[in-house]
């Protein structure tokens, strides 16, 4: 439909105006028309409503207002239904009759909550589950996981995720997430393409993402595209805004865990059109350290801060071509006052852990037609690690550092029936185990354990063809090879016997450059859906997966300072198998979602430990890790509804995730070479989650979560040995603790937006967040531990962490 | 556009986190072997201890494994054979005999059901002598009352010798100077008075450090000062000096291993950041039976010793009430000071008057 410019369309109104008059009284015309004009505004405010559809549904004739909210039609005499339809407000139907002309109808329209949910959180199609081929694809976007109730006020892109199916984390506070039975370390976290080590701040308590800065997460759990690898559980994809084009804005926020200051906008704007350059920065700083010192003295010592800084700069010479680069850096600083360095044979009287990442990335993308592009990305990530101690015999500082760089060129052509991807990539990392620096007065002697260095070069095809309507496919492979190169020295183990240091039987000395173990391997990539009818379908998908980069500890759960391993001639790649099958459907049109999904994955040289494995500091860590079999396999199920007042999802899981150590000598076995459980086996899991907003002023959502407790190692009975009281462990992860579960409450009300419009400055907007962590007070165990005290008649524990409800009340405003 | 947030956190966040009684199921196993022995360079330190496993409740008791033949052998194969000299505790039949440093001890265990066992061979290795004994006065907020933990944290300082692979153990003996011997509790109209019989002789009680498992190694440190090594916390009960010997004991490699791990596991609280647990299954096996689990260590140690007094009267702060009994008046009879491993009439090696 032509737009006419309001003057133009204003006189136009005028003249008809008169024409029609002209034509009534002076009934020159047989066919008399009648005139319909007015105003469309919004109910609360008055504001006039631009671009609301007017359409009279018996004549099927219609028009939009103008800028001003205005629109006129004419009509033959009749009686009408009219209908004034807008994007974001509920649609009204008036009758009219006609004559009359009715020159002045003023309508208004109220503004639909429910509606404006789709059109602003949307970012891909509502029946993507049922459309799309790739399966095992959940995609969060910012917006929804600001709506849910957040642990301390503090929004968090990762522990959003624990409320999806096949998503676990071994406890309250631990680091990373275990997804569909896969340990934290395998999955591939990026942020703008480049990797992310530790996703955790304070040890496991907060992600590392501002929530001011990220557009949406997504996670990839069942087929992975082949542009993807070096993982074999998941790929978590986190990515920032793109950067505010018009206008500069600060945003922020002050809280009692950490404030928030952000910057975007356009940088040398021109008169007309967006900016060619913007940027946005966002910066997290935490202030907390307060809060244990109203704690009890044994946590008051305790210091713990944070910060993050998120930068992107997004520019665009031209139409055909965009150009990004992102900046990440955060740092963490937790003292604890007294722990025990007992893994490294080192007693103090205070424990310093810090952590830093810094990544920076740039990309290209430059489009050769509307169908072929190529994108080019540079990526660096260096992550750094420490653990001090003070005291001024036995200071130190043991520090280890992963510098990882990425070069990767990907294109991508649609033709037809067919999408064609294809690329290389380049990953080269360094590290450096653990350097242990002495202080000044120090008795400790200083250690560098030598650096590894190794590429990962990697090739990929993919094509997404679909054959008919019903039947589409992905194929892809990927071929990677891994190169551990030198300077590095190999140790080579008498086969005849265990992997110990005492059985080296020689040693091979590779040069900087050479390549000491190479190891290689094609890696299939396959799904296939067929939709009998368009709200249905069936999807299959096959993932084969390799991993040469793997975090190595044998606590329960990895520490910030836990050691990164690079695959080498004694430690073999880790190669995951997946096959998935699901069957989608959708419901009233999009409104409700069902989905079930079952998969069974199967590891090889899945990797555990000796007994009392020594890690930290060892120069030959092989002698210390077991490789075995594992496999994981479960069945998801979900109910989600996306529209209405009442939004969510409920979520069932089933899943196992096992281990099978079982070398040929002695203290090679686990369990007795049986399968037995991994740390975060936690076979059934339910979550709910529900978002009710009956009106734009307020909103309350609820989630529910429910999983089994997770397997601990019981003792079988005690021994005294010269005092000391030892428990005696037979089996691994026989017991479980109790299960988990959990209900949060957020409550949010808004001061009605409609009334004040907030893209004009000076305009007040405000709302009150009140959120309660664990409603009902379960004393949820984070662990059960095993310890004999004479004035106690109970012979185990069991610690809650947050055994309480955790109210929190946030003030948003802005102006 | 601005953008603020305040959050307002209400709820006593550092008050939420619990320890709670829990009865999981109890696991069982069938009494096993537990070997606890060492030999020392010290005459009369080289004892054996059997005993049997319980299950990991507290009213489990661990019985003592009696009526075993116990012998250890040395390079020379030459036999040193044990007798039980008190339930379930075999010592050197002769008493006064010592381990030789560079010498390599196995022990051999028959119990009465016919069951043998055989330790790894373990080195007696010498032990470096003990540089500096000294102890500081602190005083810590008790968690959750008002009072203060009032002490004197003693720690010791020792040179390594330049070759790598020493590894330590350190305990420590208290001898308590004892002015009643005997004591009777009274209670006349719901208050308890205790009465002390004077000792008939000088008499000290024997402290020693139950369930010391304090161990190090120079991997980190080799050939320099080990320092501020903690051995114990002296309570500040009174301002009277305090007498303690503090022993160095070399360990093997093996040893080392063995008690290190028994302190990650014993140090384990069940958090998510623990070691995972491991099997502990010490140096010795069953010989005439396959797969008969035996839990225990069985070391050879160098011992060296440094005693010290205490001078307990510095602190400005006033020590812990102790309840002494009240002595009965004249003429009553004075009670024995009778030797025992908790007791004895010996001054102790290192006391001055």
């Amino acid at each position: 439909m032509p737009v006419f410019t309001s003057f133009y369309r204003r006189l136009f109104v005028y003249a008809s105006l008169l024409l029609l008059f002209l034509g009534h009284t002076l009934s020159t015309n047989a066919q008399t028309t009648h005139a319909l004009a007015g105003y469309v505004r919004e109910a609360k405010t008055n504001a006039p409503l631009s671009g609301v559809t007017v359409f009279v549904q018996e004549v099927r004739k219609g028009v939009t207002t103008d800028r001003d909210g205005y629109y006129i039609l004419s009509l033959p005499a009749g009686k009408y239904n009219v209908l004034f339809t807008s994007v974001g407000y509920l649609k009204q139907v008036q009758p009219i009759t006609l004559p009359p002309s009715q020159l002045g109808n003023m309508v208004s329209l109220e503004v639909d909550t429910k509606l404006l949910d789709e059109v602003t959180v949307k970012t891909e199609s509502a029946d993507r589950n049922v459309k799309k081929v790739e399966m095992g694809v959940n995609q969060l976007s910012i917006r929804n996981i600001k709506r849910m109730p957040a642990f301390m006020g503090e929004v968090d892109v990762v522990r959003s995720l624990l409320l999806l199916p096949g998503v676990t984390t071994v406890g309250e506070g631990a680091t990373g997430i275990n997804v569909r039975g896969g340990s934290v370390d395998q999955n591939l976290v990026m942020l703008d393409d480049a990797p992310i080590y530790n996703s955790s701040h304070l040890m496991g308590f907060f992600s590392v993402f501002n929530p001011d800065a990220v557009r949406d997460v997504t996670l990839q759990k069942g087929s992975i595209p082949a542009r993807y690898g070096g993982r074999i559980s998941s790929i978590l994809d986190v990515r920032t805004k793109e950067p505010e084009t018009e206008k500069f804005t600060v945003s922020g926020g002050i809280g009692l865990v950490s404030s928030r200051l952000g910057f975007e906008g356009p940088i040398g704007k021109p008169k007309a059109g967006p900016a060619k350059l913007s940027f946005l920065a966002d910066a997290r700083l935490s202030a907390n350290s307060f809060l244990f010192k109203l704690g009890p003295a044994n946590i008051r010592e305790t210091k713990a801060n944070f910060y993050d800084l998120t930068a992107k700069v997004k520019y665009l010479p031209s139409e055909k071509n965009t150009v990004w680069v992102s900046a990440y850096a955060s740092n963490d600083n937790i003292k604890f006052p007294s722990d025990s360095l007992i893994s490294i044979d080192v007693r103090s009287s205070r424990t310093d852990f810090d952590y830093q990442t810094t990544n920076a990335s740039v990309k290209w993308t430059h489009a050769f037609s509307d169908q072929f592009n190529i994108t080019s990305t540079g990526v660096m990530a260096r992550y750094q690690a420490a653990l001090s101690t003070p005291d001024a015999g036995n200071a130190f500082r043991l520090q280890s550092s992963l510098l990882t760089t990425i070069g990767r060129v990907e294109s991508d052509y649609r033709t037809g029936r067919h999408r064609l991807g294809f690329g290389v990539n380049g990953t080269h990392h360094s590290l450096s185990p653990n350097t242990l620096t002495p202080g000044p007065v120090s008795n400790q002697l200083p250690l560098t354990l030598p650096t590894e260095q190794a590429v990962e070069a990697a090739l990929y095809a993919e094509d997404e063809f679909s054959v008919t309507d019903k039947f589409s496919v992905i194929g892809g492979l990927r071929y990677v090879q891994f190169f551990n190169l030198g300077p590095t020295t190999v140790n080579t183990y008498n086969p005849e016997g265990p992997r110990l240091p005492d059985n080296a039987i020689g040693q091979a000395i590779f040069g900087k450059g050479a390549v000491a173990k190479s190891y290689g391997g094609i890696e299939p990539r396959l799904a296939l859906r067929w939709a009998p009818q368009p709200d249905r379908s069936v999807k299959v998908a096959y993932t084969r997966m390799q991993q040469f980069l793997q975090l190595i500890t044998n606590n329960q759960s990895a520490l910030p300072t836990s050691r990164w391993k690079l695959s080498d001639a004694n430690i073999r790649p880790q190669i995951g198998d997946q096959l998935s099958a699901g069957y989608f459907q959708n419901f009233n049109a999009n409104t409700f979602e069902v989905s079930g999904e079952v998969y069974y994955r199967a590891i090889q040289d899945a990797i555990d430990y000796r007994d009392g494995a020594k890690i930290l500091l060892n120069p030959t860590p092989e002698t210390e890790l077991l490789q075995g079999d594992g496999k994981a396999y479960g069945a998801e199920f979900m109910v989600k509804k996306n529209k209405g007042f009442l939004t969510g999802w409920a979520s069932y899981a089933y899943s196992r995730s096992l281990l099978l150590i079982n070398g040929p000598y002695a203290g090679e076995q686990v369990n007795n070479g049986n399968w037995f459980p991994a740390n975060f086996d936690k076979p059934h899991q339910v979550n709910i989650v529900a978002i009710y907003r009956p009106t734009l002023a307020f909103s309350a959502s609820f989630n529910f979560t429910y999983s089994t407790g997770r397997p601990v190692t019981a003792p079988y009975a005690k021994a005294r040995v010269n005092g000391v009281l030892i428990p005696i462990y037979l089996d691994r992860n026989q017991q479980r603790i109790p299960d988990y579960h959990r209900l949060d409450v957020s409550l949010t009300w808004d001061k009605n937006p409609a009334t004040a419009d907030r893209e004009k400055p000076g305009k007040f907007w405000y709302s009150w967040v009140f959120s309660v962590y664990n409603l009902y007070a379960r004393k949820n165990a984070y662990s059960v531990f095993y310890k004999l005290r004479s004035n106690s008649r109970s012979d185990a524990y069991k610690l809650s962490i947050f055994g309480s409800a955790l109210p929190s009340l946030t003030y948003n405003f802005k102006f | 556009m601005k953008f603020f947030t305040y959050l307002l956190l209400f709820g006593l966040l550092f008050t939420l986190s619990c320890v709670t009684p829990y009865n999981p199921d109890t696991q069982t196993l069938d009494q096993k072997l537990i070997v606890d022995g060492l030999v020392t360079d010290q005459p009369g330190r080289s004892l054996i201890t059997l005993s049997l496993t319980a299950d990991y409740t507290l009213g489990a008791l661990n019985y003592y494994a009696t009526k075993a033949t116990v012998y250890i052998t040395d390079n020379a194969n030459k036999r040193i054979d044990y007798k039980e000299t008190s339930i379930g505790i075999y010592q050197p039949v002769d008493v006064s005999w010592k381990g030789v440093p560079g010498e390599s001890y196995t022990l051999f265990v028959t119990t009465s059901d016919g069951r043998q066992f055989k330790s790894t061979a373990q080195k007696l290795n010498p032990v470096a002598p003990i540089d500096t004994v000294y102890y500081e006065y602190t005083k810590k907020p008790n968690v959750g009352v008002l009072t203060f933990d009032k002490g004197f944290d003693l720690y010791a300082d020792t040179r390594d010798p330049a070759t790598p692979g020493n590894f330590y153990r350190w305990s420590w003996t208290h001898y308590n100077p004892l002015i009643f011997c005997s004591t009777r509790d009274v209670t006349t109209r719901g208050i308890t008075t205790t009465f002390g019989s004077y000792c008939c002789e000088t008499c000290w009680d024997i402290l020693r450090c139950y369930s010391c498992n304090n161990v190090a190694s120079d991997s980190r440190i080799n050939g320099n000062k080990i320092s501020r090594q903690p051995i114990m916390r002296i309570p500040f009960t009174s301002t009277e000096r305090y007498y303690v010997e503090v022993e160095q004991q070399s360990l093997s490699a093996e040893g080392f291993q063995y008690w290190n791990t028994v302190a990650q596991l014993t140090q384990n609280n069940g958090g998510i950041f623990d070691a995972t647990p491991v099997q502990l299954k010490g140096n010795i096996t069953c010989t005439n039976r396959e797969n008969e689990p035996v839990f225990g260590f069985f070391g050879a140690s160098g011992v060296s010793i440094k005693a010290l007094f205490v001078n307990r009267s510095t602190p400005t702060d006033l020590p812990d009430a102790l309840q002494l009994p009240i002595g009965l008046p004249p003429p009553a009879a004075c009670a024995r000071c009778v030797e025992s491993a908790y007791r004895t009439q010996k001054a102790p090696q290192f006391w001055k008057y």
